[in-house]
């Protein structure tokens, strides 16, 4: 972590090489990010590229009292795969009947799949889903800050949720049972 | 932030390591940000190449304008310095015509003693001395002016007050004659007064030595708006589809300009032209992406392989649903160009007040901004800015007419035409060159 606080005061600085250094240090995570939003390979990139960009040239507003750099950086991320996704036109938001309980996902289900297995999954979702589910699920976000995020109300993201966590549960259902075919073939 | 819930998903999901090209993508925002910098400092280059060049004009402005100030000075000032030396009547003569039209109280033989001495120092002029009338004054105060000039001679502190009084005290049209007098007056405007109070004799003889080959400078603004045309082609067979694609995909909309020109007349019909400009050009992108979605919807609750060797497992009971989603991508691409301009202009006078120009321009633009979207060869949607090349050079002809509206002011309005020289994507198989023509409307100020 001292490392990484070296390396930022270089980055305030302009400096190339810590510039890159962060880089390295956090491409991982940021590609994570931004692949959970984004389907195609050419939106990751141009995402990845606009939020280094706004990293590197918005640094100063960065104030470590709020968070972490981290959790600053992936902020960044998202909101620049956001914004791909409303330029895209694919971020369709559509309010279903909110049912008000979440469906309950048995560890069993997913329990046999591999991360990258889920991983795909999640990815498979459409746009709309796939942006409530990482904002709420993995991101950690409220309804009320995801529909501010999304511009979109809180029950209507509450809804988005319980539909999208449907979809994925069924699919990773027919995914399991699909390989315990396999398994016992 | 809520309390996580779902500590599974959210552990899983972010565990994930996707592989990507690391190095192109620091490349890549390496080249960007390099970019970014350096456009910073191309602006900021630009923009103190325009105060420089604004302070060069003014520069030449002002140092064409000192000079006439310092010489209608030297003619009032001067006489003020000697005080002693009365060895030029016509001096005392001119100061005492002056106080009979100031104040009406001189005496007539001061007059003629006036005319006397105007004739003998400038023979040439024959003036009407039955006539008291302005236009006669005008005539002699000039004659006289133009001695006193001459000979540099000394008078009294009192005639100089005399002058100075004269001067204020001048009609409407003495004023009109000195406001055109001779430093930039030209031979037909001074006619022309002179004509209408039957002076036409004397026009020769008290204008001012025309030049034959006036140099002047004039700084121009001017304003397009037109339709744009965009010529794709590619060097290939393999991409001609692309060409077709992009020509049904992109419709240009407009095209917008402003051009601020210094021009240097070289002779009367032909002027060097340097300056610098901005264009824009706009076109939107209109495209569809067509996606398949196939999902099962589950209908009963056995479930059981029917095609277990086939790529595809169907399940019993189960139906699929595809999706057809059709996504129209609409985007509006803007590209900006900014650089300078260098070329001529040449000219030929339809009448007193109206020209006929034709202009060529050669437009090298060293900043070249875009904002937009771009179909690739494999109809794939990306930035336009990772497929532009840095630094297009345009011609530009304009053709049209130009009127004067004062003799400072004139207006230009005419037909412009502009083509790229260069390919504007820096794809060596593909090309995209653009053209436009409209209606440019200009103010020019004659320095």
């Amino acid at each position: 972590m001292h490392n990484i606080k070296h390396i930022w005061k270089k980055v305030l600085k302009g400096d190339r090489q810590a510039q890159q250094a962060l880089y390295d240090y956090s491409c991982d995570d940021l590609m994570n990010v931004c692949s959970r939003y984004l389907a195609d390979d050419s939106s990751h990139f141009d995402a990845m590229q606009e939020a280094y960009i706004k990293i590197f040239t918005k640094s100063k507003a960065y104030d470590p009292c709020k968070g972490t750099l981290d959790a600053w950086m992936a902020r960044i991320a998202v909101n620049e795969c956001l914004q791909i996704l409303r330029k895209q036109k694919r971020l369709i938001l559509v309010d279903v009947k909110d049912t008000n309980r979440e469906p309950r996902v048995i560890e069993d289900v997913y329990s046999a799949m591999t991360t990258l297995e889920i991983f795909k999954e999640v990815q498979a979702l459409s746009p709309g889903y796939r942006a409530v589910f990482n904002l709420y699920v993995v991101e950690g976000y409220s309804h009320n800050e995801v529909g501010e995020m999304l511009n979109i109300s809180p029950s209507a993201s509450r809804s988005q949720l319980t539909r999208a966590k449907m979809i994925l549960k069924q699919r990773l259902k027919k995914k399991t049972i699909s390989m315990s075919y396999e398994e016992a073939r | 932030m809520k309390k996580l819930d779902d500590n599974t998903y959210r552990d899983e999901l972010k565990s994930v390591k996707v592989d990507f090209d690391k190095t192109g993508l620091w490349d890549a925002i390496e080249n960007q940000v390099d970019n970014d910098s350096r456009k910073n400092k191309v602006v900021l280059w630009w923009i103190l190449g325009i105060i420089l060049v604004s302070s060069a004009v003014l520069c030449n402005y002002l140092s064409a304008t000192l000079p006439k100030a310092s010489t209608s000075t030297m003619a009032t000032t001067t006489p003020a310095k000697s005080s002693d030396n009365i060895s030029s009547s016509s001096q005392v003569s001119t100061v005492t015509q002056v106080k009979a039209n100031a104040s009406n109280t001189a005496g007539r033989s001061s007059a003629s003693v006036l005319q006397s001495n105007t004739l003998e120092s400038n023979p040439s002029t024959r003036v009407n001395t039955s006539r008291e009338s302005a236009p006669r004054d005008v005539v002699q105060i000039k004659s006289q002016l133009q001695l006193s000039i001459q000979q540099t001679t000394s008078t009294t502190s009192s005639e100089y007050d005399a002058a100075t009084e004269y001067i204020t005290l001048l009609t409407p049209a003495q004023h009109l004659y000195y406001s055109i007098g001779p430093p930039r007056s030209n031979q037909k405007e001074v006619g022309s007064i002179l004509n209408r109070f039957n002076l036409s004799e004397s026009v020769t003889s008290i204008s001012p030595e025309q030049n034959p080959n006036p140099k002047t400078h004039e700084l121009s603004i001017s304003l397009f708006g037109g339709i744009p045309r965009s010529i794709n082609s590619a060097s290939d067979l393999a991409n001609q589809s692309w060409v077709d694609q992009s020509k049904d995909a992109y419709t240009q909309l407009y095209s917008l300009g402003l051009d601020v020109i210094y021009g240097s007349s070289i002779s009367q019909q032909f002027t060097v032209l340097g300056g610098v400009h901005i264009d824009r050009v706009t076109e939107r992108l209109n495209t569809t992406i067509n996606e398949v979605n196939i999902e099962l919807i589950p209908s009963d609750s056995a479930q059981y392989i029917v095609n277990s060797l086939g790529n595809n497992q169907y399940f019993s009971g189960e139906r699929t649903k595809t999706t057809n989603r059709a996504t129209t991508i609409q985007h509006y691409n803007h590209a900006y160009t900014i650089g300078v301009s260098l070329g001529g202009r040449y000219q030929f006078k339809v009448n007193d007040r109206q020209m006929v120009f034709v202009e060529g321009l050669f437009k090298y633009n060293p900043i070249h901004m875009v904002n937009g979207r771009f179909i690739d060869q494999a109809g794939m949607v990306g930035t336009l800015a990772s497929h532009v090349s840095t630094q297009p050079i345009q011609l530009g002809m304009k053709t049209g007419l130009q009127c004067q509206l004062s003799s400072k002011w004139s207006y230009r309005i005419g037909l412009q035409l502009e083509t790229d020289l260069n390919n504007r994507l820096d794809t060596p198989n593909l090309s995209v060159m653009k053209q436009r023509l409209g209606l440019s409307v200009g103010l020019a100020y004659s320095l």
